[in-house]
């Protein structure tokens, strides 16, 4: 079988600074992965590198495809909507993603703006943090694809909807298709992990199923990755 | 992939909006100076149509720059760098679709001339008759307007291709470079900025003599050379800019 995602070698400097050197990484289809580390550390630049909007060394796959432009296909992301102007409305940014992805299905899109309870005709200067983020997180799960990448998608969310959203992701995410979820409330998406990626010291310094964290150091995933921090946890 | 039919479609879709928004803002600026006109000491044969000439120079200064920013904001956002097609196509379909609008505000703009000189009644048309010189035929009046629409169109690529340029360097560098040497670079880019700003001033009002001489009979092969050789310019610009974005620009992060 194919892996959703192949990294090898890779590496990333900015201004000069290493944010990450010698990331390798492969992850298979249908699984839920959280991608964690503390602020800084190259998680939200680790998935930038996977879209092709950040440059860096080393090869990376996604689907078997190693041109980024491929790549684009194959992967949604949460961008945050820099492209369109504050006075465009949410149903003009869904037009947009309905013309120039043929993968967006505007079906799941409605479910998913009822469910999250978007106002569509809203425009984007009037949306709170929280809502805008539920409609990235709409146009972002609206699209087919075989990986998602989620970067800090809750952030501003309130605790309720948070908590719904997190329930309820699997019904979203196509079977076959990964998930990478890139968050700090460790707590409440590690019921639903399969795996879990730990970005640190410039590279993936851990990366666990989900299971085999409780099997085998007998701790719940949040315990896990705050062991990493004290330098008590094993590396992969 | 995202087809160049889609992604012509959605980046027109807003700049269409914007040049008609800037139409509708000449208007209104045409019609209170016209008003303000008329109120304090009454309108002359011949203010209609300066009015409208003097605010389309503006207008057509504003377009260019709003489509500019329009452009620009395309090489550094997710929202069009992660859509699923190569950078020739994305840079090539947005440069086309600025040129495209930009034409279709030049459009309007005659049809606002031709009304006004309608409103006139036939003020300029009067005008170039008593400024004198050889009566021209259709076919003459037809190059002329030729020369003139190319020139305008192969400078507004070249001008385009140039800020693009400029931009795309500063971006690729800023990702590399200490903030010290950023900084230095970032200063050595504007003076070049400013030299080629000057350079193209030059080279326009060159084209605009050579216009004359084209007008009056002769120079025809060196005109069209010289328009060629701006387009030629501005293709050796565009493919840098395409590699550039390729291989170095970024996108601004999350």
């Amino acid at each position: 079988m194919t892996n959703v995602l192949a990294i090898d070698h890779v590496g990333y400097k900015h201004n000069f600074k290493t944010i990450l050197h010698d990331v390798d990484l492969t992850l298979e289809p249908g699984k839920i992965v959280g991608l964690l580390g503390e602020n800084g550390a190259g998680k939200t630049t680790l998935m930038r590198l996977i879209t092709g909007g950040a440059k860096g060394s080393g090869t990376i796959a996604v689907c078997g495809d190693t041109q980024a432009a491929h790549h684009r296909s194959h992967v949604s992301f949460t961008e945050q909507l820099r492209g369109f102007s504050a006075s465009t409305r949410v149903e003009q940014v869904a037009s947009f993603y309905r013309t120039v992805y043929a993968d967006f299905d505007g079906a799941r899109f409605e479910e998913l703006v009822t469910f999250l309870q978007i106002d569509t005709s809203l425009k984007i200067a009037a949306l709170s943090k929280g809502m805008k983020e539920k409609v990235i997180i709409a146009l972002t799960l609206a699209r087919q694809v075989n990986l998602y990448l989620l970067d800090e998608p809750f952030s501003g969310i309130d605790s309720m909807s948070r908590k719904r959203i997190i329930s309820s992701i699997l019904k979203w995410k196509p079977a076959d298709a990964t998930m990478v979820i890139s968050d700090h409330y460790v707590s409440e998406i590690a019921p639903i992990l399969d795996e879990v990626v730990i970005v640190k010291d410039q590279t993936v310094y851990a990366h666990q199923a989900a299971d085999d964290i409780r099997a085998e150091f007998g701790v719940g995933i949040e315990r896990y990755y705050e062991s990493l921090y004290e330098g008590s946890g094993q590396r992969d | 992939m995202t087809s160049f039919k889609a992604l012509f479609k959605v980046m027109s879709r807003g700049r269409f909006r914007l040049m008609n928004w800037v139409i509708l803002a000449e208007l209104a600026v045409i019609a209170a100076t016209l008003l303000w006109g008329f109120a304090s000491d009454g309108i002359e044969h011949g203010d209609t149509f300066w009015v409208t000439l003097a605010w389309s120079m503006v207008a057509f200064t504003v377009a260019f720059i709003l489509l500019s920013v329009r452009m620009e904001r395309v090489y550094t956002r997710d929202t069009y760098r992660l859509l699923p097609l190569g950078e020739t196509k994305l840079y090539l379909t947005d440069l086309l679709s600025s040129v495209v609008m930009f034409v279709y505000f030049g459009v309007i703009q005659c049809g606002l001339y031709l009304i006004t000189e309608a409103i006139d009644n036939r003020y300029l048309m009067t005008l170039l008759q008593a400024v004198g010189g050889p009566h021209y035929t259709t076919g003459q009046a037809f190059k002329v307007a030729t020369g003139l629409v190319a020139l305008g169109l192969a400078l507004l690529i070249l001008g385009w291709t140039t800020i693009s340029l400029v931009h795309l360097v500063i971006s690729a560098t800023n990702n590399f470079l200490p903030n010290t040497s950023r900084r230095l670079i970032n200063v050595i880019l504007y003076v070049v900025v400013i030299l080629l700003v000057i350079r193209i001033t030059g080279f326009l009002f060159h084209e605009v003599n050579n216009l004359g001489q084209l007008i009056a009979g002769g120079v025809t092969a060196q005109f069209m050379i010289n328009i060629g050789g701006a387009l030629v310019i501005a293709a050796i610009e565009a493919v840098l800019n395409i590699v550039l974005l390729k291989k170095w620009v970024e996108t601004i992060p999350n």
